[in-house]
């Protein structure tokens, strides 16, 4: 032993149980913090991969610009990616078609691939020449082409031919209205459709470089090109993902979830402070023999700050760890449900914000953290120790009123409230995870109104009969359900505007078998005359962008309850492990195991009544408001009791405060009380 | 202070309050075992006196916890009042243990949270008993403690902490009082008047008092000493200063 400092190394060795909480507080701290911060980097990742494949990878779209303008625009060193696009009968309502099937017509340039990775090209090359179009892969399977076929697209005024390039796959819209694509480069689809062309219809989409300042470049390109910013549309979900969106709404949504992600900190932070200031006040008596020994004040300070750094080294590393590990979990379990819509999603992906906030804050609170202590540490008074009086004075302020009750509840309500300062650090603690559970509550509202989750009668494909074919016949009803992939036949009425139409005019068909083939097989069943919907691609988007949010919004829910729980544990364990020497002593005077039982019961219920009512009176108001911005400014719904949030949290905090008492009184019921009372 | 006339009960010399009959407390395994009590007998009568004194780490803190029910021994028995300590459930040891036996600790060893009365009437109030306020009144009169009896601990000075505890050791009316090291925190005043207080509730109680010290002054006023040595007792009788010198 060198140095005093070379002490801190062998009493960890020898108060390995003492430490154990205050380390496994760091450790779950550091945990939560950089989970928190991991899940919600990975929760705009996935976001993002979500919004380039539903709605492409380009920021901003520009309508009506002119030729110069466009050139000019490509040029810009901010944009990455510039593509023209076109469009006709995308409402089919323009009377083209193929084979008599309703047909999209578009045109776009061939980086359009790269901005639209949804769109995929499935075979051949995308069409170069004049008079060349890509047409979709329904329209392969069901007209039987080839690349180099020849395809009529028939025109309210005659008809135009164009030779097969290629393939692509069907997008969800298509899948859904059972209208067939043909695309084509925007030469050729200019050279034939200009004139039918909606202004509106006509765009020139941009991606920006990677860390472009977007919303500065769209004021700049406004502004030096003339281009009025009515004419720019944003790519919302993307631009949302990436922080950088013009909406104010999606801006405040991420200040809110930001705000409370700090607030989460916080709450670990408090923890690590609780821990830290209890361990040192379990050992005054060491401090003071310290300070007996000729200890100076600066070298205890000095002393348990480096003590505090030693459990860091271990503890920090290992809450990054299952951090990483949580968030690898999460990734797998999106890419296991939903591989398709999350394929670029790292696997193994680590994410640097959440372990550099994990590092940062639980390093900074350790070291604040330990200075309270510290001081405490270096002000205990040399008599203190050796008087032995150390535990046997403090605190009390005023007397435990036994009058009401009896003497073990009385004491018990008196070691939470006796001390003020130290009721409403734990209540306002607690109540402080109420009110985070409720803040991150309004994330599951926020989820039912902005996804539209599937219903449970949503169908996979549906058959609709036309004016012309009338009621679907019931020997077809009959066979469909005979058919053993087919798990359900709903029969709807079609009632748009016709409310007492009679004879079945939907059939919404669920599939047990989601395959093309099954699908084709229903198609063929049902024979001409009808129009077929196809919404397995809608659902499958559908059900990846409620899955993804849904398991972000209530991992968050999670973590926060896990907070609130392992809060209470460690509050109420380490006060118990404080007073651990005087409930020796009330045990030498004769005070029974039950009644003990009953003392620390009425401790923790007295925390969590005080921390549950504070929680409610602030975090109801708080809900109300955030609920009136977020839900009801956008959608009407007018503010309800939260009263499953209560209820779970409610249950999460007092399972927790049971759990919590069940070690205090296993060490009491093992209690050497001669060993105890005898313990310095 | 008030004398503990009209307190008083009526003396059976005869009367055995406690036994205790071949005591063994053995601590450790193998090589690091260390007998704390070897074989350890005696007895005491009700209103009995009695100190037992010896070194430091001679045992006789051992004796004083077994005595007590606070630690079990590895043989022997603890009769009080006929009833096996050791034969009993926790529980109920406990329960005997505070109407039974009252203890006076070297760190007082008071509940920080309650005032000097609360803390006087706590065996009772643990029993859910109402404490006899005329009961009360008397033994904060004879203890001194009439103007201090809403004050905390913290607001006492040690001589006045031991005071309590004394107070509370005799409001159950317990059938033995075990003193460990009373004034071992206290200086030469402090000690008398706790002394004086003991032999005062031992005579006008009748109380049954088992004190270990290792101060030889502080027995000069009891009926009765005990020495330990290396975990043997041997008693020294009555006539304590002439056995010592």
């Amino acid at each position: 032993m060198k140095n005093y400092l070379n002490l801190i190394s062998i009493s960890a060795k020898i108060h390995r149980r003492q430490t154990r909480m205050t380390r496994w507080c760091i450790i779950i701290s550091v945990f939560l913090i950089s989970a928190i911060f991991g899940m919600a980097d990975m929760f705009l990742q996935s976001q993002k991969n979500l919004a380039v494949m539903t709605d492409g990878a380009w920021h901003v779209m520009f309508r009506e610009l002119d030729e110069e303008q466009m050139t000019l625009l490509a040029a810009r060193p901010e944009v990455k990616t510039a593509v023209r696009y076109a469009a006709a009968n995308y409402k089919l309502d323009m009377g083209y078609s193929v084979a008599g099937v309703q047909t999209v017509l578009c045109g776009f340039d061939e980086s359009f691939f790269e901005i639209y990775p949804g769109a995929r090209l499935l075979d051949g090359g995308f069409p170069r020449e004049e008079g060349e179009a890509l047409v979709t892969e329904s329209m392969r399977d069901r007209e039987g082409l080839c690349v180099g076929d020849i395809v009529e697209v028939t025109a309210p005024d005659g008809s135009l031919s164009f030779r097969i390039s290629g393939f692509v796959e069907d997008t969800s819209m298509l899948l859904q209205t059972d209208a067939f694509g043909v695309f084509m480069n925007i030469d050729t689809y200019m050279s034939c459709f200009r004139d039918v062309t909606r202004k509106e219809d006509i765009a020139y989409y941009v991606e920006f470089v990677p860390h472009c300042r977007i919303q500065k470049a769209i004021r700049d390109i406004c502004s030096q090109l003339c281009i009025s910013e009515d004419m720019v549309s944003e790519n919302a979900k993307l631009m949302g993902s990436m922080m950088q969106s013009s909406d104010n709404y999606i801006m405040m949504l991420y200040l809110a979830a930001f705000i409370l992600a700090v607030l989460v900190s916080i709450s670990g932070m408090m923890m690590i402070l609780g821990s830290m200031n209890s361990n040192v006040a379990q050992r005054t008596e060491f401090f003071g023999m310290m300070r007996c020994l000729g200890a100076t004040g600066k070298q205890v300070r000095r002393y348990v700050r480096m003590e505090a750094l030693s459990w860091c080294l271990k503890s920090i590393p290992q809450g990054l760890l299952g951090s990483v590990v949580m968030v690898w979990a999460l990734c797998r379990m999106l890419q296991l449900i939903t591989p398709t819509w999350f394929r670029e999603m790292p696997a193994w992906g680590i994410s640097w914000p959440g372990m550099g906030a994990g590092l940062a804050i639980s390093l900074l609170t350790v070291l604040l953290a330990s200075r309270t202590p510290a001081r405490k540490a270096s002000a205990v008074s040399p008599l203190t120790a050796v008087s032995g009086n150390a535990d046997t004075v403090f605190a009390a302020k005023r007397a435990a009123h036994t009058r009401w009750m009896h003497v073990e509840m009385a004491l018990g309500l008196h070691h939470a409230a006796g001390s003020r300062k130290n009721l409403i650090l734990l209540t306002s603690s607690f109540a402080f995870s109420i009110v985070l559970f409720l803040g991150f509550g309004i994330g599951v509202d926020f989820m039912k109104h902005a996804i539209v989750s599937l219903r449970p009668d949503t169908p996979d494909v549906s058959i609709v009969s036309s004016e012309n074919t009338g009621a679907i016949p019931d020997s077809l009803i009959a066979r469909l359900k005979e058919n053993p992939e087919i798990e359900r036949v709903f029969i709807r009425a079609a009632s748009e505007g016709m409310p007492d139409e009679k004879g079945k005019m939907i059939l919404d068909i669920q599939l047990r078998d989601l395959s093309d083939d099954v699908v084709e097989e229903i198609r063929s069943m049902a024979g001409e005359g009808y129009r077929f919907s196809d919404s397995r691609a809608k659902n499958r988007e559908t059900r990846a962008v409620y899955f993804s949010f849904a398991l972000f919004v209530y991992g968050f829910l999670a973590v926060v309850a896990l907070i609130a729980s392992f809060h209470i544990i460690n509050s109420i364990a380490m006060g118990a492990a404080a007073r651990m020497r005087q409930y020796g002593a009330m045990r030498a005077i004769g005070i029974s195991v039950r009644q003990l039982q009953k003392m620390i019961a009425a401790e923790t219920f007295a925390y969590l009544f005080g921390g549950l009512a504070e929680g409610l009176i602030l975090g109801l108001p708080i809900h109300y408001y955030l609920y009136r911005w977020a839900i009801t400014g956008r959608w009407g719904d007018v503010w309800r009791f939260p009263l499953p949030e209560c209820l779970v949290i409610a249950a999460v905090m007092t399972v927790s405060a049971l759990a919590a008492m069940t070690g205090p009184v296993r060490k009491i019921r093992g209690m050497s009380v001669v060993e105890t009372i005898n313990k310095r | 202070m008030k004398k503990f006339e009209g307190l008083g009960r009526r003396m059976s010399d005869t009367m055995e309050i406690m036994k205790v009959e071949d005591l063994c407390k053995i601590y450790g395994r193998g090589e690091a075992v260390v007998e704390a009590l070897r074989h350890v007998s005696f007895t005491l009568k009700k209103g009995e006196f009695a100190a037992v004194i010896g070194e430091s780490g001679s045992g006789k803190s051992t004796l004083l916890n077994c005595i007590g029910a606070l630690d079990e021994p590895t043989s022997g028995r603890i009769l009080l009042d006929g009833q096996d300590l050791f034969a009993m459930a926790e529980e109920e040891r406990t329960i005997f243990r505070r109407r039974n036996i009252g203890f006076i600790f070297q760190s007082f060893y008071l509940i920080p949270e309650l005032n000097v009365e609360q803390n006087i009437i706590f065996p009772l109030l643990l029993d859910y008993k109402k404490p006899d306020a005329r009961q009360v009144e008397e033994i904060l009169e004879v203890l001194g403690l009439q103007e201090r009896r809403r004050h905390l601990p913290g607001q006492l000075s040690g001589g006045q902490q031991q005071r309590v505890a004394i107070g509370r050791a005799l409001i159950a009316k317990p059938k033995l009082i075990l003193a460990d090291e009373p004034t071992g925190n206290l200086d030469r005043k402090n000690s008398q008047e706790v002394m004086e207080l003991l032999t005062k509730a031992s005579r006008h109680y009748q109380q049954t008092i088992l004190m270990i010290t290792h101060n030889p002054n502080l027995i000069t006023s009891v009926d009765r000493v005990m020495r330990v040595s290396d975990g043997v007792l041997s008693d020294l009788g009555g006539n304590v200063n002439e056995k010592l010198s």
